[in-house]
């Protein structure tokens, strides 16, 4: 086994006992449960104790999760699906260009480049206003 | 095994029940028309997706000095002005302050191009122009938020002569200091040239589902039972509204800006190495010789608080100031704690140096 799958195979381990040990948390207060014993009493508060068992439940699962998100397996894992998903994006968006140029139809990027070349004149006419209000503005007398 | 059902039990049920279909009522099938951001302002510039916001002073003589606030790229600067009684606008403008506030908009694909020395030398130049000849005074002050604190860092570092004070707010700048994000965004776990090359702007659904997944359980389940259990609680209810809305208003973030905030930031930490270059100019530190303060949040599970805290060390700044606050990343710009017991004294800190 190479020492990559093994670290992997450690992680995966790890995160099957943290979940398990949860779990038999979990059930021990799920069986102590009155509404699981015939001999609960009238008025007993029922509420309460799902309520405990929702946040042992809670605070061990956000536990877990957060251990799970911080493995770099988990890191990896994720960084990998973003790849294929980045590979699959490209592939699509190519094929959909492609198409419409051979239909003489414009595509996104023409209609990107247009939004952009009216972006840039916005900001050559911000310049120019910046211009005339700089030559408005009382100018400064130096005394001789 | 058998099951008691009495007649309080059914009680029970049906109060369960009816808090349900409650519940899911205001977040699912009629929600509430819920505004945020509405302290009256104009807009006095724009410039593509950018506005400039100018608050509408309350008091008769504002401060002389005004302040630029500069939000992040991811989701919209409307945190910082939530509602009535949960906005740091409210608090500063209370306080005398004359406050600007940079919304970035909502960039299209055609903005995938902008990079760090765009919203630098560009945006924020020219807002600090405009802010500087409307005041009629010589400097600004500037107070960055996360992402926005960063880039409020570099221009001040770029352009000295412009700032009379800096406020960091969570502000990333050594991120070689260990988090989730820091971790997912390594090189070897993440190609953002192949991510960015594939879908030209970060897409808000990315960046929003990665935020989710920093803490899954509080996301995903606590928040809605918690939601629930003060469904009856009209106040909160109004609250947990208004940060729903903000928190699911996301936005893309320019690819360019993107690729360099993970390139040179999160996989190479040039900034802390000094080896930031924006259009060719190092982005040296310690040329910010303006007082500073920086606000860091103890709990802060996206920027962690050396990441912030290191700041301090690296400028040349004589009057600087930390706090550390016993808050979480929003907490610190919405919890009642803070809009209580720090953001008074933030607006007394700049009060005493404009």
């Amino acid at each position: 086994m190479s020492k990559e799958s093994s670290d992997q195979s450690e992680q995966y381990k790890n995160f099957y006992q943290a979940w398990e040990k949860t779990m038999t948390e979990a059930m021990d207060i799920w069986k102590s449960n009155p509404l699981f014993n015939e001999e609960v009493q009238e008025g007993a508060d029922k509420g309460a104790q799902y309520k405990k068992f929702y946040e042992t439940w809670e605070k061990s699962s956000s536990e877990i999760m957060e251990k799970w998100v911080n493995s770099p397996l988990f890191a990896a894992n994720i960084g990998k699906a973003v790849d294929r998903s980045s590979e699959l994006k490209k592939y699509f968006d190519e094929a959909v260009e492609k198409t419409l140029k051979n239909m003489r139809f414009p595509t996104k990027s023409d209609i990107d480049r247009l939004h952009t070349s009216i972006n840039n004149l916005e900001e050559k006419i911000n310049d120019i206003t910046d211009k005339i209000e700089d030559l408005n503005q009382p100018k400064k007398t130096s005394k001789k | 095994m058998s099951i008691n059902y009495t007649e309080s039990t059914m009680r029970e049920a049906e109060k369960i029940r009816d808090k349900f279909t409650k519940a899911i009522e205001l977040t699912i099938t009629d929600p509430p028309d819920v505004q945020i951001g509405t302290t009256p302002h104009d807009v006095v510039f724009t410039e593509n997706k950018l506005r400039l916001l100018h608050y509408r002073p309350v008091v008769k003589n504002p401060q002389a000095v005004p302040l630029i606030l500069i939000f992040a790229l991811i989701n919209r600067p409307s945190i910082l002005d939530l509602k009535p009684g949960r906005s740091v606008v409210e608090v500063l403008l209370s306080k005398g302050i004359d406050v600007y506030l940079i919304d970035w908009g909502a960039p299209g694909d055609e903005d995938k191009h902008l990079d760090l020395n765009h919203y630098i030398n560009r945006y924020i130049k020219q807002v600090v122009k405009k802010v500087k000849r409307i005041s009629g005074s010589p400097k600004v002050s500037i107070l960055g938020y996360c992402m926005g604190g960063t880039m409020a860092a570099m221009y001040t570092a770029l352009h000295p002569e412009d700032v009379q004070n800096l406020i960091l707010l969570t502000a990333g700048i050594d991120y070689k200091v260990e988090g989730t994000l820091t971790l997912w965004g390594d090189k070897e776990n993440f190609d953002v040239d192949k991510f960015i090359d594939a879908y030209g702007n970060a897409p808000a659904e990315f960046l929003q589902s990665g935020f989710i997944f920093l803490k899954p359980v509080e996301n995903m389940i606590s928040k809605y039972v918690n939601f629930y259990e003060n469904v009856d609680n009209e106040a909160f209810v109004e609250n947990f509204l208004a940060m729903e809305k903000w928190l699911n208003d996301n936005i893309a973030v320019p690819g360019e800006v993107f690729r360099e905030f993970i390139k040179y930031l999160y996989q190479e930490n040039r900034l802390v190495e000094n080896k930031l270059k924006i259009n060719g100019k190092l982005v040296e530190l310690k040329e910010i010789k303006c007082p500073v303060m920086n606000l860091v949040a103890e709990r802060d599970h996206l920027v962690p608080p050396d990441s912030s805290l290191i700041f301090n060390d690296l400028i040349s700044s004589k009057d600087k100031e930390t706090i550390v606050f016993p808050s979480g990343h929003i907490g610190l710009s919405v919890s009642g704690r803070s809009l209580k017991g720090l953001w008074p004294k933030v607006a007394d800190w700049l009060i005493e140096r404009s």
